[in-house]
């Protein structure tokens, strides 16, 4: 087989997964969703495979719920964490702490309405819905990279 | 055809560096790390049997790793973090959207790069950065678990929480069929490590958000950073609660803040806004042969300036570009006639800008905004010739062309520190005009500063001013 060089090499990439389907991808349709209390401070944590949410209430202190979701993150060895707080609340770190919560892979998100519950469940829908998607990704690139 | 990707980023035969980008898009990150591995593996400088360094282990660099490990090269990737994709986890509330740049194909409205698959490692759709971090960082887990080094596969060593700097200090390109690296390897002592080549990916997240060179003029003041503070003017028309903002920039960061500030949202939810409330008026916005004004207009200045290598002409076309945009949204705007424009910026621009409580300040360094992709230009366009219509007299917002931020002062007894100590407070700002003269603005209580990402490049090499054009990315 001759090599294509340069540029050119895309054009042989498929532009559709040709075989990878949701069922090979080895994903759940729907996520399973467990709560937990927080190790720490008892903040709700939702957890699904590779992310915690925590839940920070209007009267929950963020850093408590950070301190919670990395303590769920390493107990569940997730990759990610999310800290979700009311919409119009400020979170209050400086740039250097929110750096620092971001090097260990938490973010701090503001729900899009008051209710944090269904904000949660939102952003966990959102979650699987992209990694399904890049599961079949990975799966259609290494097979493209198979046939280069 | 040498890949271009790998004659632009090259620092030396084996050494690349992608942090020398002005831009921060992720899909040009993307992009052009996976065209340097497939450049590197093509010209065989990394194979089975040459290693590959990757310095950093954001968007472009797992993108990176992943590519060359599915083509059989083992890498070795060295990250500051004690996680993946760090820069992204901080983007709470920015929306990545690979295929905006791509209006008016059809495809912009599908929030997927028509070529993902199989083209970039990582997925690229619309979401907010930690969206897209959560999910990259569970199936980069996943795929350091299920495909590292089986099947073909190279592996992959992920050194997490090592600081870069000392390896990129000892990279020595010999020159001889590989790259030595000396560096901190197994924690005491210096040792060294040979690879087929090393690319640098760190860096992106840094932006010129303040007056670098004399920062005295600017009293400390830094704007909002345009990847990681919610400054408050997202989607969604929550109260501005500032009343005079001024952006300065005419690039694609500088447009959709303008866009944010007038209305609220930007990108295709406000041309889908837009639309809207130009059919409430049994209008349309973009006809056939306002779509190929623009198209032709854009077509020529990108060719122009593929691979930024401007061609004859270039100068030229650009400015048409920005002159054909200007003009077309002028018509369509005329065309609406008084009533209907009126309707349509009721709907659509913030009511603070209706009630005279906000006015907003626009300057850019050259003639014209300068290298923004179509839609952003078009609906900056189309918002400014509406502003024309409503406030023929006494508009909102006022747009200097050929002039920069000079000085800024904030009042007495405040101290500029974060973008949120300042938001709110009333600074005077010093705009100065290329042509000459000055103009002082008072109570600016937000200043918006979008001049491009700070190229931090680890290894050197030559800054990349602009982004992967349409004709660059290859179909």
């Amino acid at each position: 087989m001759t090599r294509r060089r340069g540029c050119g090499t895309l054009a042989a990439m498929p532009k559709r997964p040709q075989h990878a389907t949701a069922a090979a991808a080895g994903l759940a349709e729907v996520p399973a969703v467990t709560e937990i209390a927080g190790f720490w401070h008892a903040v709700p944590v939702l957890q699904v495979d590779g992310l915690c949410v925590a839940l920070a209430g209007d009267d929950t202190d963020i850093g408590h719920a950070c301190a919670d979701v990395a303590a769920a993150m390493r107990s569940a060895h997730a990759a990610s964490g999310t800290v979700l707080i009311a919409p119009g609340r400020a979170h209050g770190f400086t740039p250097e702490r929110r750096r620092e919560l971001a090097d260990l892979g938490i973010a701090i998100v503001p729900a899009a309405g008051g209710d944090l519950r269904a904000a949660a469940q939102a952003l966990i829908d959102d979650y699987w819905r992209l990694r399904r998607e890049q599961r079949e990704h990975l799966l259609a690139f290494a097979a493209a990279a198979r046939r280069r | 055809m040498r890949n271009q990707a790998l004659t632009q980023h090259r620092v030396s035969a084996r050494v690349y560096e992608l942090a020398a980008l002005r831009t921060g898009s992720v899909r040009d990150q993307l992009l052009r790390s996976t065209l340097v591995v497939h450049g590197l593996v093509d010209e065989a400088l990394i194979d089975g049997g040459s290693k590959l360094l990757v310095f950093g282990a954001g968007a472009a660099g797992v993108n990176a790793a992943i590519t060359a490990a599915e083509l059989g090269v083992s890498v070795d990737v060295i990250e500051r973090s004690a996680s993946a994709f760090a820069t992204f986890h901080l983007a709470s509330w920015r929306r990545v959207d690979p295929v905006e740049y791509d209006w008016p194909q059809p495809h912009c409205r599908a929030g997927r790069f028509p070529v993902a698959a199989g083209t970039t490692a990582l997925l690229q759709r619309a979401a907010t950065g930690a969206a897209l971090a959560s999910a990259w960082a569970a199936e980069w887990q996943w795929w350091l678990s299920h495909r590292n080094g089986v099947g073909g596969c190279g592996s992959v060593d992920l050194i997490a929480g090592t600081d870069a700097a000392p390896f990129a200090q000892g990279v020595d390109d010999t020159g001889a069929g590989g790259v030595d690296v000396h560096g901190p390897w197994t924690g005491a002592g210096t040792s060294k490590r040979s690879y087929g080549a090393v690319l640098s990916c760190t860096g992106f997240g840094a932006e010129c958000t303040r007056d670098e060179h004399v920062p005295d003029r600017w009293a400390g003041y830094a704007g909002p950073q345009f990847w990681v503070d919610d400054d408050g003017i997202a989607a969604g028309h929550p109260p501005l609660g500032v009343r005079h903002v001024v952006i300065s920039g005419g690039g694609d960061g500088a447009m959709q803040d303008l866009q944010r500030v007038l209305a609220g949202s930007f990108g295709v939810e406000l041309l889908d806004r837009l639309d809207a409330a130009a059919a409430s008026q049994a209008a349309t916005l973009l006809g056939d042969a306002t779509l190929r004004a623009l198209l032709l207009a854009d077509d020529a200045a990108r060719r122009a300036h593929a691979w930024q290598r401007p061609q004859q002409g270039a100068a030229a076309a650009h400015a048409d570009w920005q002159r054909t945009f200007d003009a077309q949204a002028q018509a369509v705007v005329t065309a609406l006639g008084a009533a209907r424009a009126r309707a349509i910026a009721a709907a659509v621009f913030r009511p603070e800008l209706h009630a005279g409580r906000l006015a907003v300040t626009w300057l850019y360094r050259d003639a014209t905004p300068g290298f923004a992709y179509p839609l952003n230009r078009w609906l900056c366009a189309l918002l400014r010739a509406l502003v024309g219509a409503v406030w023929p007299h006494a508009a909102p917002l006022s747009v200097h062309a050929r002039s920069e931020v000079f000085a800024i002062r904030p009042p007495p007894g405040h101290m500029c520190g974060t973008p949120q100590t300042c938001r709110g407070v009333p600074h005077d700002v010093s705009i100065r005009h290329a042509g000459g003269g000055t103009t002082h603005l008072f109570g600016a209580d937000l200043v918006v500063v979008r001049h491009g990402a700070r190229p931090q490049p680890l290894l050197g090499g030559a800054p990349v001013a602009e982004q992967m054009v349409p004709f660059d990315i290859p179909r």
